[in-house]
């Protein structure tokens, strides 16, 4: 849903009496829940003001711009009263009126309690620093910008329940349910999108809640308890480790993901991932799916020196040194192929993505990562991307389909290289 | 070296030079000499010398056994010079090679021109590195003589050995010793020098001597370096060169796993010199370096206003549309031959920063103690960085000691010595050695880049395909107010003096970044833009591009420079035929039958006083990709090839070298930062995209001149020619791979 | 904390963090220099050390993952038959220029010679490409390479 417009700077900080606050472990309960919602991922930009807005997003009808949410009053939301922060947050109507692009995850937030909303209200009210900066027109041609047909898709697809706690479940179980479902809307790119780019399911309700969804090149896999290519092999605490620190032994954050360890839930506590591991654990797989099982035919061969296909010559000379002869990395540094779910899901966007345009540090708590994947762009051609991502997803026991050089052709266009700079986004 | 001492006389210098041999006892006995010219190294710091000031200085060390210890005084980062200055002395010395045990020294003002660059170690060192050795060899003949009573005029050599040729007396270099230093030191330029005919060592193929500690990992370069109690040090920067700390949270680091020191550095407006930032030094590198990466710094950063690749392209092709701001040379009436033209080509062509990316990343350690500072560098150039050490410490020069460390790859980067005054500083703040070693990212987006360029040229051809016309004008870069370093066009590029109506002019942009030489600065993207469209105009003409480049140069003879510090002996075209009939005719240029797709294109190219050309032949092929097939090297500098294992080597590498930088270098600045910051970005040559290459070489009567940078310039333009040739596809813009070109096997 | 690994034959301890690479405590604890950083990201090949035989790029080795493995750096490669003759070749053909990244292309090298001990252009392609040679020596190592299977031929 987000993409970085350009190459992101270095770390442009105010006053050194601050800089340290950038990676403090938050001081509120509402800068809690902001954190928990990852608001500053889509309202900071690298090197502006803290919730200022001014990041371009991608919309089916083209560029738009998240929005000033710092407490000024000409530029910001400083005039809002709480009913129209609700109103924002849990309906998607502006203080004006006009209908906010569901790019803001309010359906989500619909799920959010009245005494979370108001802690949010106050976190931005009063302890984010207002900041003068006018809001960016969108880039969607002026027929398509009208906003009542918004309305509708509200009245279609919104939840206007808010979130119940089940009683069938315990309290862990039902607060990891609230995050996911509200604040921490995973299901905003996990979820697979309708034919109205609404999310199928917004709740465990529906099966494809969670399922895996394919977003702006990058494919968020499904978070249900798919034994290949979900969370099924994925114990609780895992699901715990990898949110926490952006990885574990199963695999690494990439995409999108690095925002949302990175600005949030590394700041959460570990009751709340504990919860939300509970939570996802108990979503049923959406289809039957043999678990992955290791092959070490593979490792044999690429120790032999004699690949005998073009990808695995590619992989012995570009990929091995790291992920190794027998696919399983050096985890949770070096994320393995082995068994990896990002490399067995049917969509290859994902794979090819990071090969192409390799990672982003993660940054969880303000400390790098000391590995980083390197990009390929440069280095490989289409078809060559196209090789070494088949002869992954097809080694060591993985069992997905190959990848065409026209699949890659198509996401290197659409796609830029990750910048190896360390992004933090500010929250005060 | 005659003709080049000619300006010392003129001036009246003469009389107050006095070439002498200082010999003295060795500490460990034996006798050591140490040459020296006084009067032009004093002439060179009075500024009062000519073109190219020279002094000399070397060590020469015999022990009782015969075995022989030879100083190398120069900088070595690959170049072959740690073997080949001292061939040079043992030569005319007289000594066995096997003999022979090279000393790598320091820094020391006693020595001249310790300096790698330009490839002028040969053209400077020739003459003088042998009359060292030959005066050596006198005092061993004098006092061999002396014992015998016997004229020295009545005694010669035989590699470490006198004799007296009537009687048949022998008595060995390590016998006379002693004697020898105590013996008058003879007059370094009437000391006689062997007839090259007769040379033992000058010509043969000699192996690095640092060889077996390579290629078993012997601690053996900067980075290697350790030191009693030494912690190890990372300097963060700012990405837009020069920016100023504002502030960080150097305290949240000290607290850090291993940090033993962090703080900020306030550095000054030098951009070669101590700039702002925040050092971190740890126990160990690793530590140091991850402590680091947490820094979170504000940095104001300045105007960055248009410093951006795109806008500089924007910028370019909008003066182009207007006049050069400044004419850099003007022969006839090049507009009024244009119109005349019976054909007029036009083409734009562009080349982009480029890193040096030494392999071994910057680094140096420093051990500052008591108001004295000793520095292990991997420097091309100790010199200033000795003073630039003095003025940021405030110390004398007196106490600063420089070890001189093999660096992996100069290339021309190490020229400069910020590295070597962060160490310095760092050491003094921090209370301890330290060694500083940059990361990958901070060598590619702290360096003293190529400066791109950009060439909008036009030419003029007669009805029967003669070059009339030619005009470029250049787009470069200044910085404060004055052409960048690296980024001058001079008015003897070629095809001047050549073409009866032609202009060269400039206009500049301002550039934040700084440059500076690379490997064959200059030349290494003249040459790509100029053979590029002077092949176009060989094209244009109907002429196979031999031809075409025979005809342009004309009769042998002496274009000579105009008068100035930086002329030459001027460009001499029968060389430059020479060497384009040997690569045309190694390299079977219209003879051999190319299959479809397959192509050879030629360049040729003149610097550093080494005529080069380059035949390549490359293969478009069926997976879009280029194949690189093979390279034929013709090069002519001079009469002789003083260690011809290494200056194949080189000549090689160069040609590679710059096939790589044609392919896959290129840097990109955005909002004054440099994007790239590693080697996914920025692409050397590897292995499968290698080709063989040949290496020719003319001797001719010429003085032996260098080969590290000349052998390069021709090979950029020699593949986009081929691929020409191969496709009828031109690039005009470099790197290759953003024109969907990459190679691969 | 301290882990205990397998480098040329010995055992060896060193006190550093999980993440540390293998490059860094070869270089830093255990002072071995011959194995070279030039990237830190497994793209120029001068960290090239043999582990469990296969050639690889010790700066993305994290220390913790290294286990029981042993690990062969340049500086006892010449203890292996194979290893030596790539020496031998070396010095015979004088390959290097600066050197800098030459350790690490002789470990390249090694590991190819011992699994193809007569490799044609196309593997010795494929197995030297992770290795960068800023001098561009790689018509030497070519041919070094090749003389190296000479040598064992004989």
């Amino acid at each position: 849903m987000r993409y970085i417009a350009a190459f992101l700077l270095a770390l442009l900080l105010p006053p050194a009496a601050q800089a340290q606050d950038a990676t403090a472990k938050p001081e509120t309960k509402g800068e809690y829940l902001a954190r928990a919602g990852d608001c500053v991922a889509c309202h900071s930009v690298a090197d502006g003001k803290p919730f200022a807005g001014g990041l371009k997003m991608g919309s089916p009808l083209g560029a738009i711009y998240s929005t000033n949410i710092t407490p000024g009053k000409e530029t910001g939301i400083g005039l809002y009263s709480l009913d129209d922060f609700d109103k924002a947050l849990r309906k998607g109507v502006a203080r004006d009126g006009h209908r906010l692009y569901p790019a803001m995850p309010y359906p989500s937030y619909a799920k959010l309690s009245d005494e979370d909303v108001k802690a949010l209200y106050d976190f931005f009210m009063k302890e984010v620093p207002a900041a003068r900066q006018a809001n960016l027109d969108p880039e969607i041609p002026k027929l398509l910008r009208w906003r009542w047909p918004l309305a509708v898709w509200n009245a279609m697809f919104t939840d206007k329940q808010g979130f119940t706690a089940d009683p069938k479940h315990d309290a862990p179980w039902n607060r990891g349910a609230y995050l996911v479902q509200g604040l921490g809307h995973c299901g905003a790119c996990h979820t697979p999108r309708g034919w109205a780019f609404q999310e199928k399911a917004l709740d465990d309700s529906g099966t494809a809640f969670l399922a895996g969804a394919n977003l702006d090149g990058w494919y968020a896999a499904s978070l249900r308890q798919n034994l290949a290519t979900g969370l099924g092999g994925w114990s609780a605490a895992e699901i715990t480790e990898f949110l926490k620190t952006g990885h574990n032994v199963h695999g690494s954050a990439y995409g999108s993901m690095l925002d949302v360890v990175n600005n949030s839930t590394s700041y959460l506590t570990d009751e709340d991932l504990a919860a939300i591991g509970t939570y996802l654990k108990s979503l049923p797989a959406d289809k039957t799916e043999p678990a992955y099982a290791y092959d070490a035919s593979t490792a044999t061969m690429l120790a032999g020196g004699h690949p005998p296909d073009p990808g695995a010559a590619l992989y012995a000379t570009t990929c091995q040194s790291c992920h190794r002869e027998t696919g399983g990395g050096s985890p949770p540094f070096v994320a393995p192929l082995a068994g990896n779910p990002t490399v067995l899901t049917k969509d290859a966007s994902s794979l090819i993505n990071i090969v192409l345009n390799g990672s982003q540090p993660l940054v969880p708590l303000g400390v790098p990562e000391a590995y980083r994947m390197p990009q390929f762009r440069a280095q490989l051609t289409d078809q060559q991307i196209a090789e070494v991502v088949t002869f992954m997803r097809q080694a060591w026991g993985n069992k997905a389909d190959p990848v065409t050089a026209k699949e890659v052709a198509e996401l290197r266009k659409s796609t830029d290289p990750s910048s190896d700079q360390v992004v933090i986004l500010r929250m005060r | 070296m005659d003709g080049l001492l000619a300006p010392f006389r003129s001036a009246g210098v003469k009389s107050s030079r006095r070439n002498f041999l200082k010999a003295s006892l060795a500490a460990g006995g034996g006798l050591l000499l140490t040459a020296r010219i006084h009067g032009i190294a004093k002439a060179a710091v009075s500024g009062e010398a000519g073109p190219r000031e020279i002094a000399l200085n070397a060590y020469v060390r015999v022990a009782p056994d015969g075995s022989v210890t030879v100083t190398a005084k120069n900088p070595e980062c690959g170049q072959g010079i740690k073997v080949m200055l001292p061939m040079l002395i043992a030569e005319e010395l007289d000594v066995s090679w096997d003999k022979v045990r090279i000393e790598q020294a320091g820094y020391d003002p006693k020595y001249p021109a310790q300096v790698a660059g330009g490839s002028q170690a040969t053209p400077v060192n020739w003459l003088p590195m042998r009359r060292v050795g030959a005066a050596g060899r006198q005092m061993l003949i004098q006092a061999a003589a002396t014992t015998w009573g016997v004229q020295a005029s009545e005694c010669d050599t035989t590699p470490g050995v006198v004799r007296h040729q009537a009687s048949g007396h022998t008595l060995s270099y390590g016998e006379l010793a002693e004697k020898a230093a105590a013996v008058k030191v003879p007059d370094l330029e009437k000391v006689p020098l062997k007839d090259p005919k007769t040379f033992r060592i000058v010509g043969q193929p000699m192996r690095n001597v640092d060889g077996e500690k390579i290629v078993t990992g012997q601690p053996l370069f900067g980075i290697d370096v350790t030191v009693p109690g030494m912690l190890y040090a990372v300097f963060q920067k700012c990405d837009v060169h020069g920016g100023k700390l504002v502030s960080s949270n150097v305290e949240a680091i000290r607290k850090l796993p291993g940090v033993k020191a962090a703080f900020e550095v306030k550095g000054g407006t030098d951009l070669r010199g101590l700039l702002d930032g925040v050092a971190v030094v740890a126990d160990s590198w690793w530590r140091a370096n991850r402590a680091r990466q947490q820094l979170q710094i504000t940095w104001d950063e300045g105007d960055i206003t248009g410093q951006n690749s795109a806008d500089f392209a924007r910028k370019a092709a909008e003066l182009a549309k207007g006049a050069p701001s400044s004419t850099v040379r003007k022969n006839g009436d090049p507009a009024g031959a244009l119109a005349k033209s019976a054909k007029v080509v036009e083409a734009a062509y562009h080349y982009p920063f480029l890193s040096h990316i030494d392999l071994e990343p910057q680094n140096c350690t420093a051990s500052f103690v008591n108001g004295k500072v000793e520095i292990w560098a991997p420097t091309q150039n100790p010199a200033p960085g000795s003073k630039l050490v003095a003025s940021t410490l405030g110390i004398p020069e007196s106490a600063i000691k420089i070890n001189m460390i093999r660096c992996g790859g100069g290339f021309g980067r190490r020229l400069s010595n910020d590295y070597m005054v962060e160490a310095a500083w760092i050491s003094k703040e921090a209370g301890a050695p330290v060694k500083l070693v940059w990361t990958r990212e901070d060598d590619m987006r702290h360096d003293l880049y190529r400066p791109a360029g950009y060439h909008f040229f036009k030419g003029g051809l007669d009805g029967a395909g003669k070059l009339i016309a030619f005009t470029d004008h250049f787009v470069t870069f200044s910085q404060d107010g004055a052409v960048a370093n690296s980024a001058n066009l001079e008015p003897t590029e070629f095809p001047a003096r050549l073409v009866a109506n032609l202009e060269l002019g400039t206009s500049m942009m301002p550039l934040r970044a700084p440059t500076g030489p690379l490997r064959a600065p200059r030349s290494n993207g003249l040459g790509f833009a100029f053979q590029s469209f002077l092949d176009e105009l060989a094209h244009a003409s109907g002429k196979d591009p031999v031809a075409f480049a025979l005809d342009l140069l004309g009769e042998p003879r002496v274009l000579p420079d105009p008068p100035g510090p930086r002329a030459t002996p001027g460009f001499h075209t029968g060389r430059m035929r020479g060497v384009i009939e040997l690569a045309a005719e190694k390299s079977g240029w219209g003879k051999t039958k190319l299959p479809k797709g397959t192509g050879m294109g030629l360049a040729y190219y003149y610097s550093h006083l080494g005529y080069f050309a380059e035949v390549v032949q490359a293969t478009m092929a069926a997976n879009g990709l280029i194949q690189l097939d093979k390279v034929w090297i013709a090069g002519d500098i001079g009469s002789q090839i003083i260690n011809p294992l290494n200056a194949e080597n080189q000549a090689q590498g160069a040609a590679l070298d710059g096939l790589g930088t044609a392919i896959g270098h290129g840097l990109t600045i955005e909002k004054g930062k440099i994007v790239q910051g590693n080697f996914d970005t920025v692409l050397p040559l590897r292995m499968r995209q290698s080709p063989p290459v040949e290496v020719h070489f003319r001797v001719t009567d010429f003085p032996p001149t260098g080969l590290g940078e000349p052998a390069l310039p021709p090979s950029l333009p020699a593949l986009g020619n081929a691929i020409f040739a191969a496709t009828g596809q031109r690039i005009r813009s470099l790197p290759f791979k953003d024109q969907k070109l990459n190679a691969s096997a | 904390m301290p882990y205990i690994i397998q480098v040329n034959g010995k055992q060896h301890t060193a006190d550093v963090e999980s993440e540390t690479p293998l490059l860094w405590v070869l270089r830093d604890t255990l002072n071995l220099k011959g194995t070279k950083f030039g990237c830190g990201a497994a793209q120029c090949g001068a960290c090239t050390v043999h582990l469990g035989g296969q050639a690889t790029r010790s700066c993305q080795i994290p220390v913790s993952v290294l286990g029981a493995s042993n690990v062969t750096t340049i500086e006892a490669i010449g203890e292996t038959p194979v290893g030596k003759r790539v020496q031998q070749a070396w010095l015979e053909l004088d390959v290097a220029q600066c050197g800098y990244c030459q350790s690490g292309q002789i470990m390249s090298a090694t590991a190819l010679l011992t699994k193809i001990p007569n490799p044609t252009d196309q593997d010795i392609n494929q197995a030297m490409n992770g290795n960068l040679c800023r001098c561009a020596t790689y018509t030497r190592i070519r041919a070094a390479i090749k003389r190296a299977a000479e040598l064992a031929r004989a």
